[in-house]
């Protein structure tokens, strides 16, 4: 048997790994993205305090710990019966999982991703990063920055950090938010919608390009997962969860709380991640994907002006149909900053926002509760019980790149058919390869909450 | 440019998230990105780790493969940084050293363990970094902040040692002590309470003081106190003052003369709290020691 390793995988949030299977006549079989990490969040979190868990969760990414923490709030208040919070503890929270999604979407389509629109194979490696984007385009680069401590700074500003929140407990919020935070975040918000629109033409420019040329159109369709506002729009805090088919029609819409009813999980010997699936189609047909992709797939609207006009626009290169192109995510990911510019001003001009009502007190109980949200990369789920002192005894997490992990096998096969060439791979074909990953940007860290190697994403090919 | 000092970055068992403070520098960026040669990173493509002159390491080591990466980074980094809480005591993944390794895969898993020989093992005990090689630097904090981070880079680059800070989380937290400073045969307060459980959070006053457990007096300082002047309790995230390990049982011991015992005990989570960030630092050290 003989391999072949890229190793790691670079530019994504850790270190992973592909494996590639190729046969006697040279062609692709299968490849597999493996998650090789465990960090097993969800044994330890058993005995710790259930109203400590936001803070806790968020510790399992360092780049989306705002939606851990809050849905990991919304689970810990459903398990201690909190129906109601203040009206300013959720504006704070709404602009909190705003001010995260800016950052993180940013972070990955400029920082991480955008290397691969501009540079190729004969780019030496080191300058296939955000250094070679400061040379080049050292005014995108720039925007790039400032995109990023837009959403920053209201994360800190808001979630008291400026990586990891710690304002947001059950009944509310630790903290109200000044008159003087409100304008200086409108005014470095007004800004950023600008810069966030042109983004979206960039995007919308080099995604058709990409689309043009050479990228792998092969990747199978998928279901689609995502939480829907109640007039079927976007939405990141709240809502219910919705699935549609291949075709975009809708298949099941559900409470979270009843999550396990449609979703189960299985486990596979060569991965710590493990495999959700849709229930009612088994583990082979009931593959979906979440993501921003999925969320636009999947919602009707986008109640915000400019990213409203960019969704019809996307809706309308799909004639219909649901864009199953994973070159898409970009697209999606960068008409969801602009939307979250958009959404945050509307809330930011809420009176509730300057509220000094932030929190009730609650009382500890047994209970079981589930809180979802969306995460930049996805639907993210936290199920937790407790016992009468308040002391988890359960806890299961499904994060965004799980719910993935069976559609990036399918995508990584597909682009590895394409990049191996006579039973090998050049520089050019791991790049299209890893690019392929990256369109999902996944998560290695979250992922691994319950599994945990060196996060490398490493290429191999092994002859059969 | 040849000249320009070399660094690699890698990634054990960690969150990105110290990685996200180091961008977090924001404006200060392009000119820090000036001043060095960056090699084998998260953020460009180059695969090799070579010799270089600052090696950083962010995460925990817990699995076969983050021994073997630790080990190549050491040998070929002139000045090898622990950047963060998970590298310097093992952070918050180090809480599964609570259960033997086995039994948190089989609870996990449910019996279906994963075991192909491509996914690495899990060593017995989450490590810090410097429990395995010897380490240059250590910059604390879960994460450490964007200014401890430039500052000890910028110094590390003059051939300077960086800063290091020796107070508890005390010296900066705002809130004020009254009873905690008098020696007194009561315990501050008749019960321990959760923060959310407050009828009303005092901004101004200790939260030992009101009956919350923090971890201010065992923490040393250097976040800013970002928690408790936010009305959220100091959860030991920069670990101990240096010099000390045991952060855990010296929370235990200073928080019992405190607060009730009963209370500790069966309202709030003593072992979650108090090693929440360093318990891999304790059981290393408390291992070598017997």
């Amino acid at each position: 048997m003989k391999k072949l390793e890229i190793e790691p995988i670079s530019r994504i949030e850790g270190e992973g790994k592909v494996t590639v299977f190729v046969g006697a006549d040279d062609e692709v079989v299968q490849a597999r993205f493996q998650m090789m990490e465990f960090r097993a969040f969800e044994e330890f979190v058993k005995g710790r305090m259930i109203w400590e868990m936001p803070l806790i969760t968020s510790k399992i990414c360092g780049i989306c710990p705002v939606p851990h923490s809050l849905a990991s709030l919304k689970a810990a208040e459903a398990a201690l019966g909190v129906d109601e919070i203040p009206d300013t503890a959720l504006v704070l929270r709404k602009l909190l999982i705003g001010g995260g999604a800016i950052q993180d979407h940013a972070l990955h389509f400029l920082y991480l991703a955008f290397p691969d629109f501009i540079f190729n194979a004969e780019t030496p490696p080191e300058k296939r990063s955000v250094n070679g984007l400061l040379e080049k385009h050292p005014d995108l680069a720039k925007k790039a920055i400032f995109l990023r401590k837009c959403g920053v700074r209201l994360v800190e500003m808001i979630g008291g950090h400026a990586i990891y929140p710690v304002t947001a407990i059950p009944g509310g919020m630790s903290k109200s938010l000044s008159l003087n935070d409100i304008s200086e975040i409108k005014d470095i918000y007004h800004k950023g919608v600008a810069v966030a629109e042109e983004c979206v033409e960039l995007a919308w420019k080099v995604v058709h390009s990409k689309v043009k040329e050479r990228f792998p159109q092969d990747v199978s369709s998928s279901k689609y997962l995502a939480l829907i506002s109640p007039d079927n729009g976007l939405t990141h805090y709240d809502g219910q969860v919705r699935v549609t088919d291949e075709k975009g029609n809708p298949l099941e819409t559900f409470a979270p709380s009843d999550y396990a009813t449609f979703i189960e999980e299985d486990v596979e010997r060569d991965s710590w991640a493990k495999f959700p699936f849709l229930r009612r189609n088994g583990r082979h047909d009931g593959m979906y994907r979440v993501g921003p992709l999925a969320r636009l797939n999947t919602i009707d609207q986008i109640n915000t002006q400019k990213a409203g006009g960019w969704f019809e626009k996307f809706q309308s290169l799909g004639e219909g149909l649901p864009l199953h192109n994973i070159i898409y995510y970009h697209l999606a990911r960068c008409i969801e900053i602009l939307y979250e510019f958009e959404m945050s001003l509307e809330l930011l001009e809420d009176k509730a926002a300057a509220g000094q009502e932030t929190r009730i007190p609650v009382a500890r109980q047994a209970g079981e509760g589930v809180g979802i949200v969306e995460a930049p990369r996805g639907t993210l789920i936290h199920h937790y019980s407790c016992g009468q002192r308040g002391e988890v005894t359960q806890a299961n997490m499904i994060v965004p790149t799980t719910h993935n992990n069976a559609a990036l096998n399918e995508t990584v096969t597909a682009a590895a058919k394409k990049a191996v060439i006579k039973g090998s791979l050049d520089e050019t074909g791991r790049q299209l390869i890893e690019m392929a990953v990256r369109s999902y940007d996944p998560c290695l860290s979250c992922a691994t909450h319950s599994w945990n190697e060196n996060h490398r994403l490493k290429i191999e090919i092994i002859r059969v | 440019m040849q000249d320009k000092p070399t660094v690699a970055i890698g990634l054990l068992s960690g969150c990105f998230g110290c990685l996200t403070s180091l961008l977090d520098i924001a404006d200060d960026l392009p000119g820090l990105l000036e001043k060095i040669n960056l090699r084998r990173t998260p953020f460009n493509d180059v695969k090799e780790v070579e010799q270089v002159s600052i090696g950083i390491l962010e995460g925990a080591v817990a699995t076969s493969a983050n021994v073997s990466l630790a080990q190549e980074m050491r040998k070929k980094s002139e000045v090898l940084i622990a950047l963060g809480t998970c590298s310097t005591f093992g952070g918050i993944g180090g809480l599964r050293n609570l259960e033997p390794v086995e039994k948190v895969l089989d609870s996990v898993y449910k019996g279906k363990i994963p075991n192909a020989s491509d996914v690495p093992e899990l060593l017995p005990k989450v490590m810090p970094l410097g429990a395995l090689v010897p380490v240059d630097v250590m910059i604390r904090g879960c994460p450490p902040s964007s200014d401890d981070i430039l500052q000890a880079l910028t110094a590390l680059l003059s051939n300077e040692k960086p800063a290091e800070y020796i107070k508890n989380l005390c010296n900066q937290c705002p809130r004020t002590k009254k009873n905690i400073m008098n020696p007194r045969r009561e315990f501050l307060t008749e019960g321990v309470r959760a923060v959310m459980e407050l009828e009303e959070i005092d901004p101004y006053r200790c939260f030992l003081e009101q009956g919350v457990v923090c971890a201010g007096l065992v923490t040393v300082e250097g976040c800013g106190a970002r928690c408790t002047s936010n009305n959220i309790p100091c959860r030991g995230c920069y670990g101990p003052v240096p010099g000390v390990h045991g952060q855990g049982n010296k929370f235990v011991n200073t928080i019992s003369c405190l607060l009730p015992a009963g209370g500790i005990m069966f309202h709030d989570d003593i072992v979650g709290t108090g090693y929440r960030f360093c318990l891999a630092d304790d059981t290393y050290f408390h291992d070598k020691e017997n």
